[in-house]
């Protein structure tokens, strides 16, 4: 490699290289003030209420017009607009994350409103079904499994909050990177319990996913084609190093030191295993440059002090903590990469391709297809707040977003030019959920009763955590006690097999029966009563954000629905209600829904498992049971005709042609609509996002 | 990345788990010249591997590693054999200990399952950056496997599995592992639910159904690499191959000789597709993880994997296969000497046990050593790099440095170096 020259202020040089990127705090752009005059009353609107239609479908049209601009530049031509049929499926699929339900496509389709597009995106943003296909998108983004260290359930349910409140992305990042706690008091702990004992790769990771940057590399050597030395990384990891995922609670500690052999000791660390991750901080802790640290302007092992690698400073001290001043930085409107990578981030989501790309490695010669458009959504995304939600409307408003499918074949060396909708494979989740919403009756509401599967059962934590010392050393005492009585007995029936491995069948049935009898103790009965009427929520406090949080998730209970109407159905939950992520011979895994290991690590890859499954798999039996909510609604019409009609609005969200009508006549007049619901599902058309 | 990948490998992007275009035409795209020139760079036997994993962290005091007299053994009884000494409870797989070479010396500083699983699985720790392919994938990647040269089957299985690493990595999605979970099932979805009859009256439906989209995308390859697939999916559903993963079509006895069980069953349909020009298969084995009551679970659970594991050995002897087929055993750390309060074992990286036999390797003796109690490596040490450089060596794959899309540089077997002593 050649050795680049150590300049100390390689950070500052960045920030000025990316100035060309960063995006002017000026309240609206030239383009954007011609049209709001050119909108006259209407712009008035939109002017006062930030948010309101009138706002979003003025700056869905400056969109359309910096994209009308590019378009005349490279004399490229855009696509037609997309019919309602298109726009259904399409949307559904984007925003709910699944194909509309019958009822739901005859609704659109009856609607004659002029806006009903408009009404519809507004709809569908504000259901449930927005919260579970956006929990799909922050779980590949942030790798949440069930699985991981300290409780992911806890964290996957703090993200479902976070999209559910629509709680402002540049909070939401501020609460994940200063989080602390455990993650049944604070979901978003879970940020750093994910990479527990690996502070350096979150570090790494954190760059990558909210400022767009990768400076992975420089975690062990200088970045070879990029400015970032292995000094700056240690510089940027030291505001978080502070970060410890390992706890020894003191009520645990007191416990231990109040029990005497090793085996009680054993039996409360058994039971106290779930309280071992919690994220605390040692605020001031500096870290150390790697032994084999092998550049010049500084030693092996030399202690390093915290430096951001681009922008302002973050200053801490003052009761400012180093990781709050970190999470500021990072958040500030005013940090060059944070705002637009986010607003990339979702252009990238509504669009299939990202205004630069990649989206998460920006490099000082990275270029934006258009620089006009990339700060214009900067500047939203700040106008907004940071609103996600309302990000997501005015591009799902935009007539770019509402064109047919480029049919050109695209070099992934050429840029694109969004001059059409890309045609994709629907995602894992997709196809899963939609098979969900053929199945049964209102899919976003089905909730799995108890979390997902997971290594260690965390129903007791809180009670743990509270319980005074002396009542954990008589719970884990007695817990011992019941464990060497059954080791007893067991090592006595293992002596009579040894003695005899066919005889003594008796004496050893008696024997199990007396280990069986054992009882071990229960927790409620070692805690006192006045603490477990109504404990304390331990001495942390919320944050106002947190606290606001808590409050709308309670007041948006809609997700209180009656679930007795999903009995019968005991599999059939959304992807976000399964464990993230599923084994690996689940239909999500096989099409690609992704291992959470890695970063936004799904594929829409298509291969011959996938075939097999929608060919032969056994879920084709309950899309087609008596029970399907399709099936029950064929059967409610008698018509052949209709019948048909109704599986193909099911579908592919649409009629029947008369030509679609002549090919499937010969099964209807059988009686044989499963035939039918198994073809379409085999079609690409079912499978094809247009 | 993924476009890079894209780039990078343009002709066999529709090669995936199964089937190819290429089948049809006979195409190889490399030699079967080249494989050899590679086994005879490093001098390596075998052309195949079974990976047994024993999930959860397998006991290395009551297995491999016995040490009879120590206050650590507690219940467990040694047995001779042929080879090294193993567990009684073993049985019959004492007989072909002569194959085996318990490694005694595993040695890591992960004590947590999914990154010491990792560890194992792939020789470099697990980054939150990053995903490394496992040896499955390395087989193939360096020996130029493509679908199709030999068969419609995959190159690279993994039965049971719900530990295992079931990716990629960084590497083509078409050497990823199939995953199978139950070896009883055959290969999942593979048999129609409807007549033969029924089932083309559908397939012509959908196809005539879909007419008008295809012609519509028919320049779009996602679209197109369907069409392809449904070909061989239907082509494989009919085909002789499709027997390979059928277990039933073993005669009663060998069926009875592997075990009834779910492990017997990983075996010998492993030995079934490695038969059939399969390269990598592993076998997963949960319930190691013995936090309690580790002697209890030794005796359900090891007479009925020796037998398993001695059903395999002799039918490799059988089919003479012993001398080309890498069995490897590993697992992601052992277990505390120290029994705990109840009755069971913790974990425990700083020493642990595995094996490799067949294959070229000279078996009848444990190679590395632990202390008198089995608490840290005494001799030899051996990581989890070494591990798999070792299984690299057997099969003959140079650790040579190859560079991902984005990159950074690789090699099989990371910075380990292979136990050349024992081939």
């Amino acid at each position: 490699m050649i050795a680049t020259p150590r300049l100390r202020f390689t950070g500052a040089f960045a920030a000025l290289m990316l100035f060309a990127l960063v995006m002017p705090a000026h309240a609206q752009t030239a383009r954007e003030l011609a049209l709001i005059q050119r909108l006259g009353k209407q712009a008035e609107e939109a002017k006062t209420n930030t948010k309101s239609l009138a706002e979003t479908l003025a700056a869905a049209k400056t969109i359309d017009e910096y994209m009308a601009a590019v378009w005349k530049d490279k004399k490229a031509t855009a696509t037609k607009g997309i019919n309602d049929q298109v726009f259904l499926r399409r949307i559904y699929l984007d925003i709910a994350g699944r194909i509309p339900t019958l009822e739901e496509t005859l609704a659109f389709y009856r609607n004659a409103s002029p806006n009903k597009r408009s009404k519809l995106i507004d709809d569908l943003l504000n259901s449930e079904a927005y919260t579970s296909n956006m929990f799909n998108f922050w779980a590949d983004l942030m790798r949440v499994q069930s699985n991981m260290n300290g409780n992911g359930n806890e964290y996957a349910r703090w993200i479902k909050n976070v999209v559910r409140t629509n709680m402002p992305y540049d909070k939401m990042v501020y609460e994940l990177v200063t989080a602390e706690g455990y993650t049944w008091e604070n979901g978003a702990a879970g940020f750093y319990l994910r990479d527990s004992g690996m502070p350096l790769d979150n570090m790494s990771t954190t760059v990558q996913i909210f400022l767009g940057t990768s400076i992975v590399c420089a975690q062990c050597h200088d970045h070879p084609f990029d400015n970032w030395s292995q000094f700056e990384f240690y510089e940027m990891a030291a505001y978080t190093y502070g970060q410890n995922t390992r706890f020894r609670p003191k009520n645990v500690e007191e416990a231990s030191a109040m029990l005497s052999g090793e085996e009680e000791k054993d039996a409360l660390n058994d039971l106290t295993r779930v309280l071992g991750y919690k994220t605390t901080w040692t605020d001031s802790r500096d870290i150390a440059l790697p032994e084999n640290y092998k550049y010049d302007d500084a030693k092996p092992g030399q202690m390093v002090k915290p430096y951001t690698i681009f922008g302002d400073q973050a200053k801490f001290g003052n009761g400012v903590t180093r990781r709050e001043a970190y999470a500021k930085w990072m958040t500030s409107p005013s940090n060059p990469r944070f705002t637009m990578v986010i607003a990339n981030r979702m252009w990238n989501k509504v669009f299939n391709r990202g205004l630069f790309e990649p989206i998460d490695e920006i490099m000082d010669d990275t270029e934006p297809l258009d620089r006009g458009l990339l700060d214009y959504l900067s500047h939203k995304m700040v106008q907004y707040d940071y609103d996600i939600k309302q990000f997501l409307r005015v591009l799902y408003n935009t007539q770019a977003y509402q064109r047919e499918i480029t049919v050109a074949t695209l070099d992934p060396d050429e840029p694109y030019l969004f001059t059409g909708s890309v045609l994709r494979r629907m995602s894992a989740e997709q196809i899963w959920d939609s098979m969900v919403a053929m199945s049964i009756p209102d899919p976003d509401h089905h909730f799995r009763n108890g979390a997902p599967r997971q290594r260690y059962d965390y129903s007791d934590v809180e009670l743990l955590q509270h319980m005074e010392p002396k009542e954990l050393a008589a719970y884990a005492k007695e817990y011992s006690k019941g464990r060497v009585a059954k080791a007893e007995i067991q090592t006595k029936i293992r002596d009579l097999r040894k003695a005899n491995m066919n005889g003594n069948k008796n004496a050893i049935m008696a024997l199990q029966k007396q280990m069986d009898a054992i009882k071990m103790p229960n927790i409620r009965d070692f805690v006192s009563t006045a603490k477990s009427a109504e404990k304390e929520k331990d001495d942390y406090e919320m944050t106002k954000n947190q606290q606001l949080m808590a409050d709308n998730a309670e007041m948006l209970k809609d997700t209180k629905v009656d679930q007795s109407k999903y009995n019968g159905f005991v599999d059939m939950y959304r992807a976000s209600e399964l464990t993230s992520p599923e084994g690996p011979t689940h239909m999500l895994r096989l099409f690609g829904q992704s291992d959470r290991d890695v970063v936004n690590n799904a594929n829409r890859e298509p291969n011959l498992v996938q075939v097999l499954a929608m060919f032969n798999g056994g879920l084709f039996d309950t899309i087609t049971s008596d029970k399907s909510l399709m099936m029950q609604n064929v059967e409610k019409v008698s018509d052949p005709s209709e019948k048909v009609q109704v599986i193909f609005l099911s579908m592919l969200n649409r009629k029947a042609s008369s030509r679609e009508m002549k090919l499937v006549e010969p099964f209807a007049r059988k009686n044989d609509y499963k035939s039918i619901v198994w073809a379409i599902m085999n079609m690409r058309e079912f499978s094809f996002v247009q | 990345m993924k476009d890079q990948l894209k780039k990078l490998d343009g002709p066999s992007r529709r090669d995936f788990m199964v089937g190819a275009a290429g089948a049809a035409f006979g195409v190889s795209v490399l030699p079967s010249l080249m494989e050899q020139q590679l086994f005879a760079a490093t001098g390596g036997k075998a052309k195949r591997c079974i990976w047994l994993y024993m999930s959860g962290g397998m006991t290395h005091l009551d297995t491999f590693d016995l040490k009879p007299g120590a206050s650590t053994q507690g219940p467990t009884e040694a047995q001779k054999t042929n080879g090294a000494p193993i567990n009684k409870l073993f049985g019959d797989f004492g007989k072909y200990m002569k194959h085996v070479v318990p490694i005694n010396s595993l040695t890591t500083t992960t004590g947590d399952h999914g990154g010491a699983n990792y560890l194992m699985h792939t020789a470099y720790p697990q980054r939150g950056t990053i995903k490394h392919p496992g040896m499955g994938c390395w087989l193939l990647y360096l020996t130029g496997w493509e679908m199709g040269q030999k068969n419609m089957l995959p190159g690279n299985v993994l039965i049971g599995g719900g530990s295992g690493q079931a990716t990629s990595g960084w590497m083509d999605i078409k050497y990823a592992p199939l995953p199978i979970g139950n070896p009883a099932g055959g290969l999942p979805n593979s048999k129609p639910r409807v007549s033969k009859e029924q089932f083309d009256d559908r397939l012509q439906l959908a196809s005539d159904l879909d007419a008008e989209f295809r012609v519509k995308y028919k320049n779009k390859k996602d679209v197109h690499a369907y069409t392809g697939l449904y070909q061989d999916a239907i082509r494989l559903m009919n085909s002789k191959e499709l027997e390979v993963f059928d277990i039933f079509k073993e005669k009663e006895e060998v069926q009875m000789q592997y075990g009834k069980n779910g492990f017997g069953q990983g075996l010998l349909l492993a030995r079934r597709l490695l038969e059939n020009d399969v390269k990598f298969v592993e076998v997963d084995l949960g319930g190691w993880d013995n936090h309690a009551g580790v002697f209890d679970s030794m005796e359900t659970r090891l007479p009925a994997m020796g037998a398993s594991l001695a059903g395999l050995f002799k039918d490799l002897e059988e089919k003479n296969m012993i001398d080309d087929t890498l069995v490897v055993l590993t697992t992601e750390f052992g277990r505390t000497p120290r029994i705990n309060g109840g009755q069971g074992r913790d974990h425990h990286p700083a020493a642990f046990s595995g094996f490799v036999a067949g294959g070229g390797v000279r078996g009848g003796q444990a190679y590395g050593k632990s202390d008198s109690q089995g608490y840290r490596v005494a001799e030899n040490p051996v990581l989890p790099a070494d591990f798999n450089a070792t299984v690299a060596y057997a099969l003959g794959l140079p650790q040579k440095v190859v560079k991902a899309p984005n990159g950074r540089p690789f090699q099989v077997g990371f910075h380990g170096k292979p136990i050349t002593e024992i081939f």
